[in-house]
């Protein structure tokens, strides 16, 4: 079955039919016990899920409609990114559709070459591309000379199993694929349903893919993707207290009918539902190419790194003892906000990024 | 064509100057009366009222523009806001015949109104209001307080909110009546407030006789009645959010990093936090005026945004003083400190943040009631 089909703007009706169903194959194929299972082998990704969800048309849906994709917008991937944060979805979706939209800016011939496998979900990628430490975002730590690309990428989101890697180096973005040249050791990730591996390039063959440019572009990409799986998580995180604070009961009543309990339900509310606004938001700038891509991408990824962090910590307050202990989920927000707070820069990092961008 | 805020702005480009050559920085009662009737003269006062009451019968995307243009112009606040933006809409959708003549004069500035609605000891719990209202023949003789009275000082009329049923459950027995603010037993004293202006009146009813016919909608049905005027409230809260993006821009631009007053790397980060949560409360006003547009009806989103406005505007103007150092706090920047205090109050009119928050859990979040 693909859900997606249409080739141009689609509305909020289509996109909400497409958010049903997403969420209603998650609710069968990525439940926690799913999660547990598959955050525990290896790879971190089950390749039987994977290819359900190109069944859906989603890893397409970036793709044009002549590379065999459904040439939708980041609008709809955005619906997508929201639902998988939702359940914690383990696995290389966000990284392979970011190396997607990039290659989409590049030349013909590798659009040729790999999007209709994306397409199809043959074929995991991601972008290789150097990530704020320490605040600030280091330059490349890799070079090219002679088609080829000598360097070190430290942090590669689910680098371990991409065959195709969009690297940035010094001058640019390149495309190389896994194998000679290529060494990539997956790093022990605290979250581990989002997985890192250092990549280390030595003469690995590459194809240049574009300009300084693009890997500005691919940041915005990363950080508007990544927020808007963020929201998904946090609202998650939400629902999970809410559902809590309704039943257990402590000193004769509902502990969510105590004003406290109350407050702090109500103010991640408040980051969520504005998170929200400032992720799809962002998401439709760059649906539509508009002028303002920078500044809110780094608006929507500062937002909803802070609220995701303080919503799965509130939630395991909320929680009280049952909230710390292994068996229960908000452990696993936990370590995803976390992770992915400092995954493409945290709302420190977005800060100076929009000063700088708007001169302040 | 153009459109209702052009066409305003036009309006307002002529009329302002001639205003500000005989008031100047003058925004006192009697200069904001006299800027009310300049905006009247060219039908300007309510172009959100439907237009057989006066109004131009606008939509709430043009009425937010015309709000916005008499923002960025820094226009004077009307004199009888309240009467315009909360009476008004009141009396045109539960007022008899003889209370919807009073509409016309609301307009014209000829009649200034109040809402008597907190008292001493119904604050945010304003449905537990005690100002009693006892039927003797065809009056009512009415005993209690009110308190943080806008503009009662002047006002000629209040919107009076009082219990007829001391029996009924709380919300059940709470009438709306209009009174002529000069009957007999009524006595007025003004409250200065935190910065030092004094828009408040404590309002003091000692056997005031009311005729019956003074009801506003039926009897007992008082706190419907209420609910009328704050679902008329949606617009001035989108276009609020607009005008505190925009003030948070002009933080932002009158510190830009190449001009006289570039911000010390310390206040960055906290300068550009609050331009990031002027920008997201901005699209979410955007987002609820899309809704409007397409007829939905306000959702928890109008909550949300109340909220998020109250609490940034008030981050807004701490960051404010940060930036501007000790000039903000010693008449070296005239509106800082005055706009700080007033902030205040944002947290507080109109329901505090702790009881919106509260509302917010229950009836959007699902969460228990406390128990009573």
């Amino acid at each position: 079955m693909t859900v997606v089909d249409a080739p141009s703007a689609a509305s909020a009706e289509d996109r909400q039919a497409l958010r049903e169903a997403v969420a209603g194959f998650l609710a069968e194929h990525c439940t926690e016990p799913e999660v547990r299972r598959v955050m525990a082998t290896p790879d971190g990704y089950d390749t039987g899920v994977w290819s359900r969800l190109a069944d859906l048309g989603l890893q397409g849906l970036a793709i044009t409609s002549e590379h065999g994709g459904s040439g939708s917008t980041f609008e709809e991937v955005g619906v997508v990114l929201e639902e998988l944060g939702r359940v914690l979805y383990p696995g290389p979706f966000l990284a392979t559709t970011l190396a997607a939209l990039a290659l989409a800016d590049g030349p013909e011939a590798l659009q040729a070459d790999y999007l209709p496998r994306i397409a199809s979900g043959g074929l995991i990628a991601t972008v290789a591309v150097e990530q704020p430490v320490a605040g600030a975002v280091p330059a490349p730590q890799v070079t090219a000379a002679d088609a080829a690309l000598t360097g070190v990428v430290p942090y590669v989101l689910d680098g371990h199993i991409a065959e195709l890697l969009l690297v940035a180096a010094a001058d640019g973005v390149y495309a190389v694929e896994a194998g000679k040249g290529v060494t990539t050791d997956l790093l022990e990730t605290t979250d581990q349903t989002r997985r890192l591996a250092r990549v280390t390039l030595s003469g690995a063959p590459a194809r240049r893919v574009g300009g300084p440019d693009l890997t500005a572009r691919i940041a915005n990409l990363a950080a508007t993707g990544l927020a808007l799986s963020q929201v998904g998580g946090a609202e998650a995180a939400l629902h999970s207290s809410l559902g809590y604070a309704r039943v257990r009961t402590q000193f004769g009543r509902p502990i969510g009918s105590f004003q406290a309990i109350k407050h702090i339900c109500a103010d991640m509310f408040l980051a969520i539902e504005s998170g929200k606004a400032a992720a799809r938001r962002a998401a439709l700038e760059i649906a539509t190419d508009g002028p303002e891509q920078e500044v809110l991408a780094s608006i929507a990824k500062a937002w909803s790194s802070d609220t995701y962090a303080s919503a799965a910590a509130a939630n395991v307050q909320v929680h009280g003892g049952i909230g710390y202990t292994w068996e229960h989920s908000a452990h696993l927000h936990l370590r995803r906000a976390k992770s992915d707070e400092l995954l493409f820069g945290d709302s420190r990092h977005h800060r100076a990024h929009l000063a700088d961008v708007l001169g302040v | 064509m153009t459109s209702p805020a052009q066409e305003l702005a036009a309006f307002v480009d002529e009329a302002l100057p001639a205003f500000a050559q005989q008031w100047g920085d003058d925004r006192g009662f009697e200069a904001r009366l006299d800027w009310q009737r300049r905006l009247h003269a060219g039908g300007w006062v309510a172009p959100s009222w439907p237009v057989e009451i006066g109004g131009r019968g606008i939509g709430v995307a043009d009425r937010v523009a015309c709000d916005i243009v008499l923002a960025e112009r820094k226009a004077p606040t009307i004199a009888g806001i309240l009467g315009v933006n909360n009476v008004g809409p009141t009396l045109a959708a539960w007022g008899s015949e003889e209370q919807r003549a009073h509409l016309p004069k609301i307009l014209a500035g000829e009649e200034i109104w109040c809402q008597g609605f907190s008292e001493p000891e119904a604050g945010s719990d304003l449905a537990g209001l005690r100002m009693s209202a006892i039927r003797d023949g065809d009056e009512f003789v009415v005993n209690g307080q009110k308190i943080w009275t806008s503009q009662g000082m002047q006002a000629d009329y209040c919107q009076l909110l009082v219990r007829t049923d001391p029996s009924a459950g709380k919300h059940k027995g709470i009438s709306a009546l209009v009174v002529p603010l000069d009957l007999p037993g009524i006595e007025r004293r003004p409250l200065r407030q935190i910065n030092g202006e004094a828009d408040f009146a404590e309002v003091f009813f000692e056997d005031v006789r009311v005729p019956v016919s003074n009801l506003l909608g039926p009897e007992n049905d008082g706190w419907r009645v209420t609910m009328t005027t704050l679902s008329h409230e949606r617009a001035g809260v989108i276009a609020m959010s607009a005008m505190l993006e925009s003030d948070a821009r002009t933080l932002l631009a009158d510190h830009s990093r190449d001009g006289d007053r570039p911000l010390a790397p310390a206040l960055r980060d906290e300068v550009v936090q609050r331009y990031i949560e002027a920008r997201v409360l901005g699209v979410m006003g955007q987002n609820s005026l899309a809704l409007a547009e397409a007829g939905g009806r306000p959702g928890p989103e109008q909550s949300v945004i109340k909220l998020s406005w109250s609490l940034l505007s008030q981050r807004l103007s701490e960051t404010r003083l940060a930036v501007e150092g000790l000039p903000a706090v010693t008449g070296g920047v005239p509106s800082a400190a005055g706009s700080f205090l007033g902030s205040r109050a944002s947290t507080i009119a109109g329901g505090t943040t702790e009881v919106m928050k509260n509302i917010l859990a229950e009836r959007v979040l699902g969460l228990p009631k406390e128990p009573s």
